[in-house]
């Protein structure tokens, strides 16, 4: 028999006992409540059988295929792999530098001045030059005289000339002809081309090396990249 | 009337006849194990993240992404029903895509009552299933769209996956209180928005 009641409980209430609440089930003002009421009875009903109902709602199929495992990760790099693989920059990078650095050098070093100066140099060049600047000697004493180009024509001086890289003795004709340096002294054209020559195998040794070093850079990436399968 | 093709998931898939030994497999390493349970419930998986997100390619997504949640986490568990284990995975990697996508510019959900809605057919290839039950099941599933999210998302955990209040909660960090009155609530709604289906359910 059912009673109307002045009085229902919040809905909220009724939900909670729709789905089987232990709070709400416990509850026996609230139990008897609904067991009588014919308002409230039926919604705890309805919402039972649609709670049955949503427990049932099938799975579904998915849209699209899923991939039931993570790919295989790939074996941890073994310890020199990674040193291998941490060197490559900064041994790459030193390599670049010095290269960088060599190059420039040997580029100033052997810029066009300094190549037509060591180009006046060579005696076979010596003829074609016009300002009589440097001084053709051969080593030792004993050797031949030497050949000077001046605006006069060809002079020799006798066979006493000093080395090649030798200071030339301050003659009365030479010494108008040697260079003097920023600092006053005099030196010959022939330490200044020694010092470059000595300059610019320098700079090359720095470049050589730089180069060298992005060998051993590219060495160390190839042996440190994992090998790949055939 | 010809009986519904076995390979059509109309119902809830159950636990694997050789449920127990095919996880002790997956737990020890065994990738093939892990892969054949992971194939059994995918469509259970793939279930409950279209009924939280509402979008077949979010739920795909929640789906694979509860995969590799679940492979890298074999470890942590514990026993008991792996099913479950799985769905509380499942909710949780649909639940983040929920939340990152609320981030973004939303768009409005699609009516299903105007028939826009992106309800896919609970036996998978049929889209004209005739039967009562799939009435009834599309029915369930058109309402739950129309709840509000919180509410939806606690109803589906907990009415439709079975989830107990403290499970729920964990999965949408909300305290129990909060859990209680999003459930219950959405039930009431839930009656309302299915007062002309009534009788699907008395059937």
């Amino acid at each position: 028999m059912t009673m109307i009641h002045a009085a229902h409980p919040d809905p909220e209430r009724l939900a909670a006992l729709a789905g089987d609440d232990a709070d709400a089930m416990a509850d026996r003002g609230l139990t008897e409540h609904v067991a009588s009421c014919a308002s409230c009875g039926p919604r705890v009903r309805e919402m039972g059988a649609m709670r049955i109902a949503l427990a049932k709602l099938p799975d579904l199929a998915p849209s699209r295929p899923l991939q039931y495992l993570p790919p295989v990760a790939s074996p941890a790099p073994s310890g020199w792999r990674i040193a291998f693989r941490r060197a490559f920059a900064p041994v790459a990078a030193a390599g670049m530098v010095l290269l960088l650095v060599g190059g420039v050098g040997v580029t100033g070093a052997l810029g066009p001045a300094d190549a037509q100066r060591l180009f006046n140099f060579m005696p076979a060049a010596a003829p074609a030059q016009q300002g009589g600047d440097p001084e053709i000697t051969t080593d030792g004493g004993a050797a031949p005289p030497t050949v000077r180009e001046s605006p006069a024509g060809l002079e020799t001086d006798g066979g006493g000339g000093v080395g090649v890289m030798g200071p030339t003795p301050a003659g009365p004709e030479g010494a108008g002809e040697d260079d003097a340096g920023s600092d006053g002294e005099p030196t010959t054209r022939g330490e200044d081309l020694e010092a470059e020559s000595t300059g610019g195998t320098g700079w090359l040794a720095l470049a050589m090396a730089g180069l060298g070093l992005l060998v051993l850079a590219f060495f160390l990436r190839a042996a440190a990249s994992p090998r790949r399968a055939a | 009337m010809s009986d519904p093709d076995p390979s059509r998931p109309a119902t809830r898939t159950g636990p694997l006849a050789d449920e127990p030994a095919v996880v002790a497999a997956a737990v020890s390493g065994d990738r093939s194990a892990f892969a054949r349970l992971m194939e059994h419930y995918q469509g259970a998986c793939y279930g409950l993240a279209w009924r939280l997100l509402g979008d077949r390619d979010l739920a795909a997504d929640a789906t694979q992404d509860a995969f590799i949640h679940a492979y890298d986490h074999l470890g942590s568990y514990r026993g008991g029903a792996f099913r479950s284990w799985l769905m509380r995975i499942t909710a949780n990697a649909a639940y983040d895509i929920l939340r990152r996508s609320q981030r973004r510019p939303t768009t409005t959900l699609p009516d299903p009552e105007a028939g826009e809605a992106d309800l896919p057919d609970p036996f998978g290839v049929n889209p004209v299933a005739e039967s009562a039950r799939s009435e009834l099941y599309r029915a369930l599933d058109a309402a739950l769209r129309l709840l509000p999210e919180e509410q939806r998302t606690a109803v589906v955990l907990c009415d439709v996956y079975g989830m107990d209040y403290h499970e729920v909660s964990v999965v949408i960090h909300s305290p129990i209180g909060t859990v209680k009155s999003r459930i219950h609530r959405g039930r009431l709604r839930l009656r309302e928005l299915l007062a002309d289906e009534r009788e699907l359910f008395e059937g």
